[in-house]
Parts: C-alpha cells; sequence; structure tokens
C-alpha cells in the first residue's frame, strides 16, 4: 500500500519534524550543528527508521522530539509537530503531559536506563501513577500486566525484584514494559537491541512488532543496522552529518536509493551471496561538525563530486514520498547497474 | 572552684562511684550526643539542601552557591566558630549554632559532587522521558542515588564535630564551668593535670575519663561510619 509521506493536514500523519534544528556550543564557545534543519513524519502506526552512522545527529534527533537535549544544546530551530501541536511550543508543563503518555522512549543500554536503587515494579508504577488517575493496588496490577505483556515469566515475583537481578534482556523487556504501560501513540526506540546479543535482539524486535499490533502505536526505530531496518521498518529516513540525505519507503531505499551515501551504506553490508575478498566501506571519515563541508556535507567522499556540489543539494521528488538531496540523484541512478 | 574529690584505693568500686567517672559517662556523653546530633543533623540538611539545588540545576545558580560556599570554606573553622561564639556569647546552643554556619559546605560539595555524576545517568534521562517533574527526579531519582555518601560522612563528622565543640568548652567558649561536659571537664582539669608538689598525677583520672570518653565516642562514630559504607556502597553491593 502507498504511504503519503511529508503533508502537513494529513489524517495519516502522527509526528511531523520541520526543518529541526539542534546546535550544541563547545568549550571553546564554537557552535555544533548537530542536527541541522531535518524533516521527516512518521504515519499512525507505522513503522520508521532513522539510519545513519554513529554522530550523523540521529539519537538528538530522537530527544529532541521529546525536548531534552542536554544543558549544552538548545533547540536552535523548527518544528515538532505531534497531532498537529508543535511539542517545541509547548510549556514545559504540558509537555511532561506528553513525554512518557504520548511518547515513550526506550533506550539502548537497559541496564543504564534502570534506577538501580527501584525495584522494577516500583518504576513501571511511577509510570502509570505519573499519567493515570488509578489507585496504587490498580498500578500494581497494571505493572503485572505490563510485565506479562512483554513476556516476562512470574511476573508478580519480578514486580519485586531490583535491576541488577535481570539478565539484560529481560531488563529491556522491562524498559519496554515501563514505556508501553501508559499506551503512548509513539514510541521512539534509540538503537533497542544494540547491547544484546543477536538471538535476544531477533526476540525483542519481535516483541515489539507485536506490542505495535496489539497497541497500535507508530514507531521511530534509530539504528545503524540495516538488517533491523529491513526487518522492521516501513519507511526509510537516512541521514548523514545532520542533514537528512535521503527518505522514502523500505522498498525505494533498498531496491531504488538515489543518494551516493545510500548506496554507499547499502553496499558496506556484508553479503552472502557473493564472493567478496574486501567488504566494501566508503572512502574518508565523517567529517567533523565544526568543518561541515560547504553544499552538500557528503562531498569528499562521494564517487559523483563535481563543482556543482559546493551548492546547498536540491530537494527532488521522485514521487510516493521518496525525496532525495543530491545534485546528481539522476546520475546516480545508472550505478545501480554496479550492485 | 572546687577542689577535686581524690579517688581513695584503686577498687573498680570506687572508681564507678566515683563523681568524675558519673558525670563523664552520664552528663558528658549525654552533651556530647546532644550537640554531635543536632550539629550533623542541621549542617548536613542544609548541606543537602544547597548541594542539591546547585548540583541539578548548574549554571548560575551553582556558579554561586559554590562561590558562598568557599567563601565559608576559607575561613580557618576554629577561629571562625570562636569569634562568632565571641559574638554570640557563650553558651553550649551558641557554640552548635557556630558549629552549624561552619560546617555545612562539605555535606554540601559532597553531594554536589555526587549529583553531579548521578545526573548524567541514562536511568535520569530516562524519568525524565516518563514525564517526571524535575522536583521528583531530584527526590526519588537523584538523591538516593547520591546521598549515601553523605550518610557516611555525616556519621564520621559526628565524632569530630564533638571534639571540635570540647575544644570550644575547653577554651572557654562553650558550656559554662560546672556543666557536665567533656570540654569543660578538660578545662576544669587542666588545672589539676600535674597534682602539684608531692602528689604526682594525684588527679590523673580528672583528665584520663573525659579524654578516654572522648576517644571512645569519636572512635565509635567511625566505626559506624565504616559499617554503614560497608552496608550502602553501591561498589559492593552491585
Amino acid at each position: 500500500m502507498p504511504l503519503i509521506l511529508a503533508s502537513g493536514g494529513d489524517v495519516l500523519v502522527l509526528l511531523e519534524v520541520r526543518n529541526l534544528r539542534v546546535y550544541f556550543k563547545n568549550d571553546a564557545g564554537q557552535e555544533l550543528r548537530a542536527v541541522d534543519g531535518v524533516s521527516f513524519t512518521v504515519p499512525h502506526g507505522k513503522t520508521v527508521a532513522l539510519v545513519g552512522e554513529s554522530g550523523c545527529g540521529k539519537s538528538v534527533t530522537a530527544l529532541a522530539i521529546l525536548r531534552l537535549v542536554e544543558v549544552n544544546g538548545r533547540i536552535a530551530g523548527g518544528e515538532v509537530l505531534f497531532e498537529g501541536k508543535n511539542l517545541l511550543a509547548l510549556p514545559e508543563k504540558e509537555m511532561q503531559k506528553v513525554r512518557g503518555k504520548d511518547i515513550a522512549i526506550i533506550f539502548q543500554e537497559p541496564s543504564a536506563a534502570l534506577n538501580p536503587v527501584y525495584t522494577i515494579g516500583d518504576q513501571i508504577m511511577e509510570a502509570i501513577l505519573l499519567h493515570q488517575s488509578v489507585s496504587r493496588e490498580k498500578a500494581r496490577a497494571l505493572a503485572e500486566e505490563m510485565l506479562h505483556l512483554v513476556g516476562i515469566p512470574e511476573p508478580r515475583k519480578r514486580l519485586n525484584e531490583y535491576p541488577h537481578e535481570l539478565s539484560g534482556g529481560m531488563k529491556q523487556r522491562a524498559m519496554i514494559a515501563m514505556a508501553l504501560s501508559c499506551r503512548p501513540k509513539l514510541l521512539i526506540a534509540d538503537e533497542p537491541t544494540t547491547s544484546l546479543d543477536v538471538t535476544i535482539q531477533a526476540q525483542i524486535l519481535a516483541l515489539l512488532r507485536e506490542l505495535q499490533r496489539q497497541i497500535g502505536m507508530a514507531i521511530l526505530l534509530i539504528t545503524h543496522d540495516l538488517g533491523i531496518v529491513a526487518d522492521m521498518a516501513d519507511e526509510v529516513v537516512v541521514m548523514y552529518a545532520g542533514k537528512v540525505v535521503e527518505r522514502g519507503t523500505k522498498y525505494d531505499i533498498f531496491k531504488r536509493c538515489r543518494h551516493p551515501y545510500t548506496l554507499g551504506l547499502l553496499r558496506s553490508v556484508p553479503r552472502l551471496d557473493v564472493d567478496e575478498k574486501v567488504l566494501a566501506s566508503i572512502p574518508g571519515f565523517v567529517p567533523d561538525p565544526l568543518h561541515f563541508p560547504e553544499g552538500c556535507r557528503f562531498r569528499g567522499r562521494c564517487f559523483l563530486e563535481d563543482e556543482a556540489c559546493t551548492a546547498e543539494p536540491p530537494e527532488i521528488a521522485l514521487g510516493n514520498g521518496h525525496v532525495v538531496y543530491c545534485h546528481h540523484a539522476a546520475l546516480s541512478e545508472v550505478c545501480h547497474g554496479e550492485r | 572552684m572546687p577542689i577535686p574529690f581524690p579517688l581513695h584505693g584503686n577498687t573498680l568500686l570506687v572508681l564507678l562511684g566515683s563523681e568524675t567517672f558519673s558525670t563523664v559517662s552520664c552528663g558528658g556523653r549525654r552533651t556530647a550526643f546532644r550537640i554531635g546530633i543536632l550539629v550533623t543533623l542541621a549542617s548536613t540538611a542544609i548541606g543537602l539542601f544547597v548541594g542539591s539545588l546547585a548540583g541539578y540545576f548548574g549554571r548560575i545558580l551553582d556558579e554561586i552557591l559554590m562561590r558562598v560556599t568557599d567563601v565559608f570554606m576559607a575561613i580557618p573553622f576554629l577561629v571562625a566558630a570562636m569569634v562568632l561564639t565571641t559574638v554570640l556569647g557563650t553558651g553550649l546552643d551558641k557554640v552548635m549554632i557556630a558549629l552549624i554556619v561552619f560546617s555545612w559546605m562539605y555535606p554540601a560539595r559532597l553531594i554536589r559532587g555526587n549529583i553531579l555524576q548521578v545526573k548524567e545517568e541514562q536511568f535520569i534521562l530516562a524519568a525524565k522521558s516518563l514525564g517526571v517533574s524535575d522536583t521528583v527526579i531530584i527526590l526519588r531519582h537523584v538523591l538516593p542515588n547520591a546521598i549515601f555518601p553523605v550518610l557516611i560522612q555525616a556519621s564520621m563528622r559526628m565524632g569530630s564535630l564533638v571534639i571540635t565543640a570540647a575544644a570550644l568548652s575547653f577554651l572557654g567558649l562553650g558550656a559554662p564551668q560546672g556543666y557536665a561536659d567533656w570540654g569543660a571537664l578538660l578545662n576544669y582539669a587542666r588545672n589539676w593535670m600535674l597534682g602539684g608538689y608531692g602528689a604526682t598525677f594525684k588527679y590523673w583520672y580528672m583528665i584520663a575519663f573525659p579524654g578516654g570518653a572522648m576517644v571512645l565516642f569519636v572512635l565509635a562514630w567511625n566505626l559506624l561510619g565504616d559499617a554503614l559504607r560497608d552496608a550502602f556502597d553501591p561498589r559492593l553491593r552491585w
């Protein structure tokens, strides 16, 4: 089914990020443009993957949606429209009601994201008591139900256990239970399986898919693992050096990508069906945020680079929501033959 | 000034029955406890308040509060306490006020450091992302993870505060003469320490009992502090 992207008034759109900018100040007082004009949409009940290398601004984008950027950073501009209202303009008190209730987040490292001095039950109950007017007994029952829902055996017993008594996979399940306890409309999953081993990773992803079906929430999945993207996502947003370089449906990105960076990413995934001696990689390094090149930020690493690239890349819509930011989008299509 | 009642014989019974011993063990301890507990409680409470605000909110508030703390720390403790007691007048309550005014900085600094560390932890971000307010985050998530070193330090400080209070009393700034306080007793004993001609160390117990009691008191609090550390230290627990 074709999806409708980037249309402001569309009923399908749950979250729309428009031209979001997050700048950080370093100790020398210089400004780092970690996220510089990012736009994308998350439709109701769908999974959107935010893909890119470490340091490209994916996590910062996620935190900025919840307005939880660290003290030395600031949201310098843009809009985050959630169900049509701009979260960046809400008073802090209102924002606290959105966090946890409408939008929840789970983090990469479940052992760090649980408070070591409280039991699992206490922590899940805290979220429930905060957003729902229920008694402590009812909250406890709901917490137990959530633990059951995320597939933790003996939930009643686990409620009274401390985080250090649970394994990594169990902790991530508990985190998910905590995040979903108020049935949010959007779950931001910031590399939810990076710290887990592959079998547990598959279980957690299957669990997320199952819960998405049951609760009907949308997921904004942040990852650098293209395997997970292929497995989970409906739509993909590719980020590089603080900017979106390409976005589209999963099919468009994997089969018909037009940005040289996306192409490079896809090529550097090891394949079983091709006998490769050396794994393909993108030449060069991610530029230092203080010295991003003028114009296209992928300049210097791109095989299609020429003089035109010193100018800001144009937005080229290819239909069906597939958008690419490149001067040579027409040329890069030819290169697919190599893949 | 009364002449100390000499100790006759050396049986334990006489020793236990002596006035000095009971004054030291009952009255002196009660005073020490009162000073130690009240001063520690008050200074830790003030320190926790100032330190938590500075540590959690950071920036300009941190800068202001910590510079004030620095000013208080820059003044030599005993001298400052003496000056303040002189200004306020002598008496145990004045000594306590002086001690509180010049000892809240230590818990404040300690809690600030711990909070700076804890607030970077991801579970604080996770709590924020669930919509928990700042006040609740400080009270429920930050403090319980940062407070144990402060409690341990408080129990250790309990002992040293009592010594300082005794020092002030010894200098004549604290408890009045005749009050059952270790420092005041030592001050009184000063005149009888050597015992005079032909009676060397006749009144040895005048200094040995209050001194010994103080050593034991401080030792006890230090041992308690150690025990608390063993019980609470997160590195030993997790």
